[in-house]
């Protein structure tokens, strides 16, 4: 059962308070898209001919006296480390960070062949003294306190410690010096094993890498096959995004590059555990690509609530799910995988641009396949949303209209056993009337002096809030556009994102009959315009789909690129009573141009907007997501709702009718007073026809 | 090792870098003056030359100071660059409490790019003991106990980089 600790969601909001601003600042003057669109390449080019610059490595490093072993596996590398420990008469082994040695569950195996193994990283060493795993993979010990830490020293020594960081990372200083000297072994791992020189590159801050290394006269590196590069020269570009996207350092203050054996012996011990195989899929190799900076984790709406100890396996967040599936197999990622909400958000900080979320859900489809479908999603997505079945329950549920009624378009409570999905946000009631009804009625025959156009309205503005539909058509008619509706049911984005790829096709190809034509296609849900415009085109593959993705354009970017000229004109009844702020949706920023659209329709209409906190940040609804894990839910929206709050709007803007589902139903459950509206009411009201 | 001509800008981007990641930067206009400001900092205090005698390591870390010659600055990020002959080197500057690092002005360069070739060059040798590089940035440094930026956890509470220019003031 998954829970969110409170003080460990404070400190990761501590964290990247700072880190936000110091990762920004570090990239000031740099060309960050140029930048990761280099190294992903360099990353690409790398992994392509990984088994020949590994053998290269290993040539020139033997050359430099140092002796080189290959490990199949985990098991076989902490063997490997055991030998070497015996050789060498050693009982104690000192080291620095090496996320390869929690993957092989190195220090537990020593433990059982009676080897202490001693962590030197401050963080690794305070979670260790306290027997636990790292909460994230640049802070370890995120989770725990200045008090806690105090109380975990003065456990160790024996004596109170004072409970100032300076005071205890002081006392660190000095035991881990006395950990450090008079150990024979020392163990590192590798930011990059370099194929031309055969050296191995270590970026740390605290030093503890340098003394590891050095002092030791036996030094261990411990690395996984991916991170061999060509040369100088990669290395360096890695050099270049590793610590602004780690730390937001412009450079951390230690970089070692070590050729062989400094005084002993070096060995170096590369590891495979199944990346091999990783390598040979031509989908998810690029995850391979990963540098382990965790930018994506300090972005992960879900990581920032739960923290590394219940989202990992060993590897933490979206990233982790990915390496979980290969190297500790498919079923440890099952539950990883349900985590992920599909906003992207990790997808634009990653330094090697790697398309995470996009992955995830790839691999929540190979999950499906190998491992069978959650019944109840088959039911779903398999039985009701794909076909015809979908209008019958909605039919059903609005001639029961009354029972399922209150006064004010939400829907009654849910019974006792569903009520975790809706005691933190209300639930709409299907409308009386679906929009289709609607809309023949009002708008067949406008006339269409600028074209027609159709729109692709949604199956949630469908069947629960039609008005957004009238509303958008209103304004596209008002400019003299001929509107038309597309009556389809889902555009099967859902079951697409649940994996079931078999029947978000079934229902993705109906929506390509039905739209049929040369017409634009004005979307007013984001899911549906990604479906549309991108998702369906990857599953179908056809020239329909092709030309159909080339027509969607959400309803913000059409009136701007189209309009821009007379939208200032048409606007007599400004709403200056209302203070506007403004909601980006997560599939609404994907598509280029959107947001900016949106806040430039927005600004015409209310005059500003009232910028909040983290306007990016998903609002939790995110399609079964909400389903699947009410309570991340419930915070995810209880952040948007206090963002809405501090901003002082009483109107919060939306393009997404799922935001719009959520936030309302969120604000109601709480008295808030913000009205939420979808971007189209808005401009309805506002515009002078 | 033969200095080019001094870049100024380059020299002066190097010295803000450095000082904005908490380097203390002094500049001399002969390697005289900087022997003489290194002896005055060094009455009273236990200090290690590199390349030191080959004293036991322990002595090092009874060491209150270490003084390190740099070959390299890069004025992008204000690092210094050590290519190391032995460990000793690169010990005294990672020990000892305070680090007092000395770089020719002549050998600050643009990015660590611009002496990609002469790095690759020097880890390329079969010497022993291994050759090995060294980028030091500002001092040692950790925030692991609630985000707290702490100084000197593993390495040097203080690192001093001492510039000399010969030509310059």
């Amino acid at each position: 059962m998954i829970k969110i600790d409170a003080g460990l969601k404070a400190a990761l909001a501590g964290f990247t308070a700072n880190y936000y601003g110091n990762r920004e600042k570090s990239l000031l003057g740099y060309d960050f898209e140029f930048l990761r669109g280099q190294l992903a390449e360099i990353r690409d080019a790398a992994l392509l001919k990984n088994a020949e610059l590994l053998d290269r490595f290993q040539g020139r490093a033997e050359g430099h006296g140092a002796k080189v072993l290959r490990a199949e596996d985990g098991e076989q590398a902490n063997q490997m480390v055991l030998e070497i420990m015996r050789e060498h008469g050693a009982d104690k082994l000192v080291k620095s960070k090496s996320m390869v040695s929690e993957e092989t569950r190195l220090n537990h195996f020593l433990a059982e062949n009676g080897i202490e193994a001693r962590e030197t990283d401050l963080g690794e060493w305070i979670v260790q003294l306290h027997g636990q795993r790292p909460t994230h993979m640049v802070l370890p010990a995120i989770h725990l306190t200045r008090k806690d830490v105090a109380r975990i020293f003065s456990q160790k020594l024996g004596r109170a410690v004072p409970e100032e960081p300076e005071a205890l990372v002081r006392i660190a200083r000095e035991e881990l010096r006395k950990e450090i000297f008079g150990v024979k072994v020392g163990l590192t791992g590798a930011n990059a094993l370099i194929a031309e020189n055969g050296s191995m590159m270590m970026v740390t801050n605290e030093g503890n890498g340098r003394l590891v290394s050095t002092v030791p006269p036996v030094h261990i590196v411990l690395a996984s096959i991916e991170k061999v590069v060509p040369g100088m020269s990669e290395a360096l570009a890695l050099l270049r995004l590793l610590p602004k996207a780690a730390t937001g350092q412009l450079i951390t203050s230690y970089i070692s590059f070590i050729s062989g054996p400094h005084r002993e012996a070096q060995y170096i011990i590369i590891l495979d555990n199944h990346r091999s195989e990783l390598l040979a899929d031509p989908v998810f190799k690029e995850v391979l690509r990963c540098v382990k900076c965790s930018s994506c984790l300090n972005y992960c709406p879900v990581y920032l609530l739960l923290g590394g100890a219940q989202y990992s396996h060993i590897y933490m967040g979206g990233i982790g799910t990915l390496l979980t599936a290969w190297i500790h197999g498919l079923k440890e990622s099952r539950d990883l995988a349900g985590l992920c909400l599909g906003c992207h958000r990790c997808e634009d900080v990653c330094p090697c641009k790697i398309k995470i979320a996009d992955l995830v859900i790839k691999l929540r489809e190979r999950l499906n396949h190998e491992l069978g479908r959650p019944l109840l999603k088959r039911l779903v997505f398999d039985g009701i949303m794909s076909g015809p079945q979908l209008n019958t329950v909605f039919k059903f549920a609005r001639s029961s209209g009354p029972l399922l009624r209150n006064k004010d378009a939400f829907a009654r409570k849910l019974p006792k056993p569903f009520q975790k999905y809706d005691k933190f946000r209300s639930l709409p009631a299907p409308a009386t009337e679906p929009l289709s009804k609607l809309f023949a009625a009002k708008f067949e025959g406008a006339k269409s002096e600028k074209g027609r156009v159709k729109i692709f309205a949604g199956c949630l503005v469908e069947n629960f809030y039609p008005e957004i539909g009238l509303a958008a058509a209103r304004v596209l008619t008002g400019l003299g556009y001929g509107v038309e509706l597309i009556q389809e049911g889902c555009c099967g984005f859902p079951a697409a994102n649940a994996g079931f790829s078999g029947a978000a096709q079934k229902a993705f190809s109906k929506v390509l009959e039905a739209a049929e034509g040369e017409e634009k296609i004005i979307t007013l849900c984001p899911t549906c315009a990604a479906m549309l415009g991108r998702k369906g085109h990857e599953l179908v593959n056809s020239e329909r789909s092709l030309r159909l993705s080339q027509r969607v354009m959400p309803f913000s970017r059409f009136l701007v690129e189209r309009e821009s000229a007379r939208l200032q004109k048409l606007i007599t009844k400004k709403q200056p009573e209302a203070r506007i702020t403004y909601h980006e949706s997560c599939h609404h920023k994907r598509e280029p141009g959107a947001c900016e659209a949106s806040r430039v329709l927005l600004k015409n209409a209310a005059g500003k907007i009232l910028e909040m906190k983290s306007a990016d940040l998903c609002c939790g609804f995110a399609g079964t997501f909400s389903l699947d894990h009410p309570e991340l839910s419930e915070a995810l929206l209880n952040e948007i709702i206090d963002a809405i709050k501090s901003s002082g709007a009483d109107m919060v803007a939306v393009d997404c009718p799922g935001c719009l589902l959520q936030i309302r139903g969120g604000c109601r459950e709480q008295n808030e007073k913000v009205q939420v509206s979808h971007l189209a009411e808005i401009l309805a009201r506002s515009f002078n026809f | 090792m033969v200095s080019s001509p001094v870049n100024r800008e380059l020299v002066q981007r190097f010295i803000d870098r450095a000082a904005a990641l908490g380097a203390t930067v002094e500049k001399f206009s002969s390697p005289e003056q900087a022997a003489e400001f290194i002896a005055k900092l060094s009455a009273g205090k236990k200090v290690i030359h590199s390349p030191a005698v080959a004293a036991e390591f322990k002595e090092l870390d009874r060491a209150d100071l270490g003084v390190v010659h740099c070959d390299y600055g890069i004025a992008e990020t204000g690092t210094l660059v050590g290519l190391h002959q032995n460990d000793f080197e690169k010990l005294a500057s990672i020990l000892p409490p305070i680090c007092a690092a000395v770089v020719d002005a002549g050998n600050i360069v643009a990015n660590a790019e611009a002496i990609s070739q002469i790095l690759n060059e020097h880890l390329s040798r079969n010497s022993v003991p291994a050759p090995q590089v060294s980028f030091i940035s500002g001092p040692s440094r950790t925030a692991d106990i609630e985000c707290r930026l702490c100084i000197g956890v593993h390495g040097p509470r203080s690192l001093l980089i001492l510039v000399i220019d010969k030509g310059g003031a």
